[in-house]
């Protein structure tokens, strides 16, 4: 079972993210179990706190409709969080916020979808501050109609044999327009720290902005650091094959999105 | 007597001091009065004068950037705009009546001998002053005009004002409107329709004095179906005192042509190198930026390229080295506004002795292109623990006809590779200079042989002692 109740967030976890304690609205206990709720589950207050224990945490398809949410992953403990942004939600910013300890793994999976004239910021960072953390995000947000995102995911590496990779995919149609900000900071006690960061953007409208910048700051030598970005349409060929088979330009436009947004955000049940 | 003119470089070369007592007639800081003096002693047309004033205005009202390096080092009241050495012969077209003490620095930077060996044409700049330029007849029988900007701007007046300060205007930015109030000297280099230089050019730029400003203007204009390749050389000794470089770079490229801009910038580490670069590159035709930045305290430097035709294209290739104290903040902007046009960044950077090496670079395609392709390729290699590499690429994209690729990465020489070359006999230091060659080897490929020495010569330079 879950405690779900109001409770007192021990004071050293609290220091060790910047959150304002007083916005602290809502803690849930440890999650030490096999956890699968179910779709819509976590209805509650605008800030959420949540604290990680043991392995096999899993959060499916947790439809967000908090403002903030802040995520303590003890050592050793694995986490794995599918989030879902599908429009239907009131604030025009959220905050995302995770610190991993030693040996500690956490996997983001993030599905943002907007349409007509949603405009919505993300911050999302995460931050292994000890050493053998893994850090990994998979985003994909599909953008329709005048939505406009603007996305600024973070990951920080402040300890020894940290990793993460983090992979960002934008779908943009219409007048859709995406400002998207990745980023990896190494810090100089970050040494043998292996990451990665790739942004691939479909843009199916001529009328459709996208604004990319993958940064790295790296503050020591031993480490591996990448990144990369792709922009493209919808491959020619792929559009000749589906018209050859009896799609117009819009249905086969859009049976290519479908299947590129399942691929990408295909979720690992296992980290 | 070694085999490249360039291979016998050393830091005293760089770092060696002629008297300045001539700066003592200049005064420190920037007023009207500096401007009006400038434009008086080259006998300036009235167009050019208030063009300088409007510029003065600007760059007073302008706040210095929000973004980048630090350059809260810089005194802009200690610098010194406007000086020169009034024994030397403005101008001289033989090197026999340039001041010895200048002739030997340029004597010693290697550049008399290039010019005999390889060049089509020379421009010396010291301080303020251009004192040396000269154009193989062969060219100058063509219609190609290499003169010094003072004398461009009164020799060829309409071509001159047609083009000065279009491409970068003075209200781009801060430095762009100071450059545009005390430019002095540089570059005018007018190549004809259909006319394809098969030798480079190259004007050498060179500070002296301590707190020195160095402004001098480069204006390339290149007609249609034309080719040149113009390479730039500055350097400056140490003093201890912040120097300032704000030059400008304006390209023409016109419909199929075809330039070359190579650039070793190795100014002392007391120098804010704040130049900018930038070109309109037209149908067909391809601009390509080669530059090594190895020198200055700060750098920004952002080579940049507007691509306005169908089909132009663009190739920025670049390195940067930070060593201990520098910051090395450059990149490259690409601008693509038309159809089916590309451009290639390669931008390789190394940090060492707790240098910082940034790039950051902006790639903008307009809304509703077809065909546009891009890629950006920016790698890091940093030397020590204590150096630091930032990489910031932007790219704007506004049409979904766009083939994008980018691509980076940072670390440290693989200590795999060091273990091979060792076992085999090499010492651990030339193993990193081999590792090191190797990682900049792309774009020092593209420089002319003598040049590529240079730049070689500058990294071992800055190399050396970099193990144990």
């Amino acid at each position: 079972m879950i405690n779900n109740g109001l409770h007192k967030i021990p004071q050293e976890i609290l220091s060790k993210v910047d959150v304002d304690q007083s916005r602290v609205l809502c803690g849930f206990g440890k999650f030490d179990y096999q956890f699968n709720p179910a779709c819509g589950f976590l209805h509650a207050e605008s800030v959420q706190f949540w604290h990680f224990e043991g392995v096999g945490n899993r959060l499916q398809e947790v439809l967000v409709d908090f403002e903030k949410l802040f995520v303590f992953v003890e050592s050793g403990a694995e986490v794995i969080l599918d989030l879902k942004f599908s429009n239907n939600f009131d604030f025009d910013r959220f905050d995302f916020e995770s610190v991993l300890n030693e040996g500690s793994k956490l996997k983001l999976n993030v599905l943002i979808e907007l349409e007509a004239e949603k405009n919505v910021s993300f911050d999302l960072h995460n931050k292994c501050v000890e050493k053998f953390a893994t850090a990994d995000l998979n985003l994909v947000y599909d953008l329709v109609d005048k939505s406009r995102i603007s996305l600024v995911c973070e990951t920080s590496f402040e300890g020894s044999d940290n990793t993460g990779q983090m992979m960002i995919n934008g779908i943009l149609d219409d007048k859709a327009v995406g400002e998207v900000d990745g980023k990896i900071f190494i810090s100089e006690k970050a040494n043998k720290t292996d990451s990665s960061l790739q942004q691939k953007v479909l843009l199916l409208s001529d009328d459709c902005r996208n604004l990319i910048t993958p940064a790295l700051e790296i503050l020591t030598d031993d480490v591996k650091a990448a990144h990369g970005v792709s922009v493209s349409q919808v491959p020619a060929d792929v559009m000749f094959y589906l018209n050859t088979r009896g799609l117009d330009l819009v249905s086969a436009k859009k049976l290519y999105k479908e299947a590129l947004k399942k691929e990408l955000f295909k979720v690992e049940n296992t980290i | 007597m070694s085999d490249f003119i360039f291979e016998s470089l050393d830091k005293e070369t760089f770092d060696h001091k002629n008297d300045y007592s001539y700066q003592k007639d200049f005064g420190r800081g920037l007023t009207e009065e500096v401007v009006r003096k400038i434009s008086e002693d080259k006998n300036e047309p009235e167009w050019m004068l208030e063009f300088r004033l409007d510029s003065f205005r600007k760059y007073q009202e302008m706040s210095m950037p929000k973004w980048g390096p630090a350059l809260d080092g810089l005194d802009l009241d200690e610098i010194v705009y406007y000086a020169y050495d009034k024994e030397a012969d403005k101008n001289a077209k033989s090197w026999d009546d340039v001041p010895d003490d200048i002739k030997n620095t340029f004597e010693k930077l290697g550049i008399p001998e290039a010019e005999r060996a390889m060049l089509a044409g020379v421009g010396a700049q010291y301080e303020s002053q251009v004192v040396y330029h000269s154009l193989k007849e062969q060219w100058e029988s063509q219609g190609v005009i290499f003169e010094d900007c003072d004398i461009a701007i009164n020799k060829h007046p309409e071509l001159f004002k047609k083009y000065f300060m279009k491409c970068v205007p003075n209200n781009d930015h801060k430095f762009a409107a100071l450059h545009g109030a005390v430019w002095s000297g540089g570059t005018f280099l007018y190549i004809p329709k259909g006319v394809k230089m098969d030798q480079p050019l190259q004007a050498y730029f060179r500070m002296n004095a301590p707190s020195q400003g160095q402004f001098e203007h480069t204006l390339i204009i290149v007609e249609d179906d034309a080719q040149a390749h113009y390479i730039e050389g500055c350097s400056a000794p140490k003093y201890g005192s912040s120097a300032l470089h704000a030059g400008c770079v304006e390209v023409y490229c016109g419909k199929n042509s075809r330039v070359r801009y190579s650039s070793v910038e190795n100014w002392s580490k007391d120098t804010y190198n704040l130049n900018t670069k930038r070109a309109i590159v037209k149908e067909g035709a391809v601009m390509e930026w080669v530059g090594g930045n190895m020198g200055s305290g700060v750098t920004m430097l952002y080579p940049c390229s507007m691509l306005v035709g169908r089909g132009a294209r663009a190739d920025h290739l670049g390195i940067a080295f930070a060593n201990a104290g520098q910051n090395q903040d450059t990149g490259a902007k690409v601008s693509c506004l038309a159809d089916d046009t590309s451009c290639n960044i390669v931008m390789k950077s190394l940090s060492k002795g707790g240098g910082l090496s940034t790039y950051r670079g902006l790639l903008h395609v307009a809304p509703g292109l077809k065909g546009v392709a891009a890629k950006v390729e920016c790698d890091a290699l940093i030397l020590d623990p204590i150096s630091k590499s930032v990489t910031i690429p932007r790219m704007d994209i506004r049409s979904s006809d766009v083939t994008i690729a980018h691509e980076a990465s940072a670390g440290k020489i693989n200590p795999e590779d060091i273990f091979y070359l060792t076992s085999r006999g090499i010492s651990e230091e030339q193993a990193e200079a081999m590792v090191v060659n190797g990682f900049i080897e792309p774009i020092i490929k593209e420089l002319p042989l003598e040049y590529a020495v240079e730049m070689n010569r500058l990294i071992e330079l800055e190399m050396e002692g970099s193990v144990g």
